[in-house]
């Protein structure tokens, strides 16, 4: 975990003093941060870039995109920078990397932010939709899996792509995952159930046939 | 009822329930993980360490002899290379707009706009803030400074009239005491009683209507903001520049010491009473006023 993002001022986080309107602490923080949101944007960039011709510069795009998350992060009285949670394992800037990546691939595939969500609402939203499609088999290609990982990054809160991470990328064990991020046990299950039902209808919405508004915004980045 | 952890936390949580199916996650949680692999060989961590500016100058050397063999490489060197300090400051600008927009009590605020950043030649060293050269109103003194540092900021939008960036130059003082290796950019400027001060605010593009401007003295070593009235005396200029010159210990008052020197410049009506200066040695902004700030020394008579 960094230490420097936790910095605390007479007792208060810094990142608290920010939102609490300290100049000081605004500019400071923001030079904390800057980094790993450049960072993470230059990587989506970078990686998805299509280089043939015609592409605005990369180093505007990542100056624009740095500058739209931050005022994601401090929007609404800094909602989203509110939603952190020390306790859950994820230091600031780890917990800002993956804001700043949910809303690159968003505003990079769909030219609009990711709306924010809390947990408990994304749990309810699931809990709606229909039942799983006949579509998820094992020979779901790698260009449908690429689509579904970047939607799935646009749909979870960073905790639960803290989970994701853990429990299928890293192939944590559930104890662990309990210890790294403060869940209980059965919080950890109902999430890895709520990813699965998310995958499934993020794959089901994948297999319709295109709509016409998103598909300038794919060629845009593909 | 709590399920128990047993035998499940010993297992991958890939591993499903009774009666459920994971195959689409574990084949999702496969194919992220060859993707990291697959990102981290084309982009290291020495990139995100570029970024931060933490690598070592070797590092960075090698990292961009590797990468400017090829057009990846040199956009990957383009979007890692640090932003700096001209766009974090832009950056607490507009979080600042942001925060007023959304006052009920100030509806007048539009909500902002990303600034977009002036195109930059990739040559140009990062750290480097660019102004715009325009010809100076009160050019003729400057050409004399012993210490001259370049400072700015980005105003606040504030209304139809928002505050332009501000250049800083700070001249006169002892030719004599400046450090063999120090830069015009970290040299603190030493005024000695005797010695000629000079203060310009100019706005990078011009400003129209008045600005006003108050100027504060923090000790270096802490302690509450105490005026430095030369400002209150400034001449202005009609693009909005501003001048504040004189003699110390008889025009400009320098109390003996090392200080930070605030020009907070706003737009008449605007100034804060209280500006938040202490402990901060970065520019800020607030509603319709900026505050930029400037290390500076008054030598005691000899």
């Amino acid at each position: 975990m960094d230490r420097d993002a936790n910095l605390e001022v007479d007792g208060r986080p810094e990142w608290e003093l920010a939102l609490l309107g300290d100049e000081g602490a605004l500019v400071r923080l923001v030079r904390r941060l800057t980094p790993v949101v450049q960072a993470r944007v230059a990587r989506k960039l970078v990686l998805s870039r299509d280089r043939s011709g015609g592409s605005r510069d990369v180093r505007q795009e990542v100056d624009d995109l740095t500058q739209e998350i931050f005022l994601i992060l401090f929007a609404n009285d800094g909602k989203v920078l509110r939603g952190w949670d020390p306790g859950r394992g994820l230091s600031l800037v780890n917990f800002v990397g993956l804001v700043a990546e949910r809303q690159a691939v968003s505003i990079l595939r769909s030219g609009k932010r990711s709306p924010w969500r809390d947990d408990p609402t994304l749990s309810d939203e699931l809990e709606r939709i229909a039942s799983p499609v006949e579509t998820e088999t094992a020979a779901a290609s790698r260009e449908v899996l690429g689509r579904l990982f970047d939607r799935l990054t646009e749909e979870l809160s960073p905790l639960g792509r803290r989970l994701f991470d853990l429990l299928l990328v890293e192939e944590t064990p559930v104890a662990e995952a309990i210890l790294a991020t403060g869940l209980s046990a059965d919080a950890v299950y109902a999430w890895r159930s709520r990813l699965r039902r998310l995958a499934r209808n993020l794959l089901a919405e994948l297999s319709e046939p295109p709509r016409e508004a998103r598909t300038p915004a794919r060629e845009r980045t593909r | 009822m709590t399920r128990p952890i047993e035998p499940g936390a010993g297992a991958s949580a890939g591993t499903p329930l009774p009666g459920e199916d994971d195959s689409l996650l574990r084949e999702l949680g496969a194919w992220a993980r060859d993707r990291a692999a697959v990102e981290r060989e084309q982009l290291d961590d020495r990139w995100d360490r570029l970024a931060a500016g933490t690598l070592t100058s070797e590092e960075e050397a090698k990292l961009r002899a590797e990468a400017e063999g090829s057009a990846e490489g040199a956009e990957a060197l383009a979007a890692f290379q640090p932003l700096g300090p001209e766009a974090e400051s832009r950056i607490v600008a507009q979080i600042r707009a942001q925060r007023a927009a959304e006052r009920p009590a100030q509806p007048a605020i539009a909500a902002p706009r990303p600034v977009v950043a002036a195109p930059s030649p990739s040559n140009r060293p990062n750290n480097v803030l660019p102004f715009r050269r325009r010809a100076a109103v009160w050019g003729g003194g400057l050409g004399l400074a012993a210490a001259a540092v370049l400072i700015a900021v980005l105003g606040l939008p504030r209304g139809s009239a928002p505050l332009p960036t501000y250049e800083v130059r700070l001249s006169g003082g002892d030719k004599n005491d400046r450090g063999s290796t120090g830069t015009e950019a970290t040299a603190v400027p030493t005024f000695s009683p005797g010695a000629r001060f000079e203060l310009v605010l100019r706005p990078a593009e011009a400003v129209k209507g008045d600005v006003a401007v108050r100027c504060l003295l923090v000790a270096n070593g802490g302690g509450p903001p105490r005026p430095f009235p030369a400002c209150d005396h400034a001449e202005h200029s009609n693009d909005g520049s501003l001048l504040v010159t004189g003699t110390v210990g008889s025009q400009i008052e320098g109390p003996p010491g090392d200080w930070t020197l605030w020009a907070i410049v706003a737009r008449p009506g605007d100034l804060p009473k209280d500006p938040p200066v202490a402990n901060v040695a970065e520019p800020i902004a607030g509603k319709g006023w900026i505050g930029i700030p400037h290390r500076i020394r008054f030598a005691a008579a000899a």
